[in-house]
């Protein structure tokens, strides 16, 4: 395959698998609350992705180790093992959230029972990992997730005033009612910037990249396809964004479903609109579901060295396999026991920024280190820019549980 | 680097931050676990000398508070394997060993998992 397609055809799945149940219930929330003004959080969430994402591509290629290797050496058993359980955790809430998510908007679809639409989700999704080898699993998500595109067309639609939406990326705190709504503010801050930077991305890209066999003259090329396919992919939780602020803020409606982002597709271009915002949340929940199934059988398998890959059948990776297998198991029986999936994205999204610095932390310090990364190594600024991140992400993630309990998920 | 040229390198090796936690692969490159324990034995002129490493959850669980390597053990079970050192073949990142798992008893779980899962289609 040319580099050109090669390159095209990441940047396309990096932008279709970028938007996930909990980005866009938070992404739209944070628009019909706080209208523009936490635009800068998806900005400085973007940056901070893209600056981790490369990381966890780059010391894959190079090293050829996945994160959890790292993990496991850096942390030993038993630190590494805390790690290994929350991480895995917070997989689990979220693929459990999007399964419950997809299993939403299909019902919106056919008007069949949720619990049994659940069941055909999860059936659909473990015949789709168990047969598809790993490209065509993300591609197939991918490229689909890209009929996301609709909501980008929606929002541009709703001609939003663009001289304050250049202004919601400048960081400010909007004025408010009463203190209660900063800390709600704050709240939508931490989680916006944690749906973005969910930690599950860079260990799934780091184990994509030694599937797909990336070798450290690669490395280029990772730039190019996190770059601007996290950018695009941006740009869609922006225009989710845009969507909460023009159409729901002025209607005072608070969005606690995934369906009420369809809303602005389907206000501005009717029922194909409304139609195509649906499928694409379908394939971009399926994909997310499908991701942190497998993150969690990478996470596990590579901290206790077992053998692991979708470019092994399943009998050359048979624990590996019966992980992903347990993994969507329990998920869909969360779903199946009746808890609200929209209370699992919050849970998810709170437990994942808690855990992004021990993800960041071993990350920053292998990709630091020069007898390991050789040419390879962070240079100065990217050094500087991890360590701010981290420090932002464990700022973020002292704040996070207080904020959850004392603004009730921010509906306060 | 082989074990022997470790050998020829007084006075230190950092077992710790070479060989502890890292992953071990057989003779075909296959993951077979990680090293969980190093065995060392003070030899007649007082130096320290590696002799065997061990693999197995049993090994890994010993790194726990004492409550829950006894309950990691009744879950899992606490079977472990000991490698002896000239079993090692090269210790880089990964350390690679002579024999495959199979000939070393190594992840007699995996092999029974394998058996049952290739029954399933696509599965192979």
């Amino acid at each position: 395959m040319s580099a050109f397609l090669q390159i095209f055809l990441g940047i396309l799945t990096a932008m279709g698998g970028f938007v996930e149940v909990g980005e866009l219930v938070f992404s739209v929330g944070a628009g019909a609350k706080f209208g523009y003004s936490l635009l800068w959080v998806v900005a400085l969430g973007t940056l901070g992705i893209i600056l981790f994402g490369e990381m966890a591509g780059r010391v894959a290629a190079v090293t050829k180790q996945p994160i959890f290797d790292w993990v496991r050496e850096r942390a030993g058993f038993r630190m590494g093992l805390g790690t290994l359980l929350a991480a895995n955790l917070v997989s689990l809430l979220t693929c459990a959230a999007e399964i419950g998510g997809i299993a939403i908007v299909l019902r919106m679809m056919s008007g069949w029972p949720y619990r049994l639409l659940a069941i055909l989700t999860f059936l659909a999704l473990l015949a789709i990992v168990w047969f598809f080898a790993f490209k065509w699993i993300e591609r197939f998500f991918g490229l689909l997730g890209l009929l996301m595109i609709v909501f980008i067309i929606a929002a541009i639609r709703l001609r939003p005033d663009w001289h304050a939406v250049a202004g919601g990326f400048v960081p400010n705190v909007p004025a408010v009612e009463s203190s209660k709504d900063y800390l709600v503010y704050a709240f939508f801050a931490v989680s916006l910037l944690s749906s973005i930077m969910l930690p599950y991305e860079t260990y799934f890209y780091a184990s994509g990249a030694i599937e797909d066999g990336w070798q450290p003259h690669e490395v280029p090329m990772n730039r190019i396809v996190v770059t601007i396919g996290f950018v695009l992919g941006s740009v869609l939780s922006v225009a989710l964004v845009l969507i909460g602020a023009q159409l729901l803020k002025p209607l005072g409606i608070d969005p606690q479903w995934p369906g009420a982002a369809a809303l602005g597709p389907a206000f501005t271009m009717g029922r194909v609109g409304l139609a195509v915002a649906l499928l694409g949340m379908l394939f971009a929940f399926g994909g997310a579901a499908v991701e942190n199934a497998l993150t969690g059988a990478y996470n596990t398998a590579q901290f206790l060295g077992w053998p692991w890959g979708k470019w092994r059948k399943p009998a050359g990776a048979p624990r590996f396999a019966l992980t992903w297998i347990v993994m969507l198991t329990l998920a869909v029986l969360i779903i199946l026991a009746g808890v609200n999936p929209i209370q699992v994205v919050e849970y998810s999204i709170v437990f994942s920024v808690l855990i992004l610095p021990l993800t960041y932390l071993p990350l920053l310090m292998a990709a630091g280190d020069k007898r390991l990364m050789g040419a390879y190594v962070n240079n100065g600024p990217t050094k500087i820019a991890g360590w701010f991140f981290l420090g932002l992400v464990t700022l973020a993630g002292l704040f996070a549980l207080p904020l959850l309990v004392v603004t009730r998920g921010g509906k306060l | 680097m082989k074990p022997a040229d470790l050998r020829q390198r007084p006075p230190f090796f950092d077992v710790v931050r070479m060989l502890m936690d890292h992953q071990l692969l057989d003779a075909d490159y296959v993951e077979c676990g990680k090293v969980d324990d190093v065995e060392i034995e003070i030899t007649d002129d007082g130096t320290l000398r590696a002799t065997a490493i061990f693999t197995g959850p049993g090994a890994a669980f010993d790194h726990l508070p004492g409550w829950m390597a006894a309950i990691a053990k009744k879950f899992f079970g606490k079977r472990s394997k000991r490698i002896p050192w000239p079993e090692i073949a090269l210790i880089e990142s990964r350390i690679k060993l002579r024999s495959t798992s199979e000939a070393l008893g190594l992840d007699p779980a995996d092999r029974s998992a394998a058996r049952w899962i290739a029954k399933l289609p696509g599965a192979k």
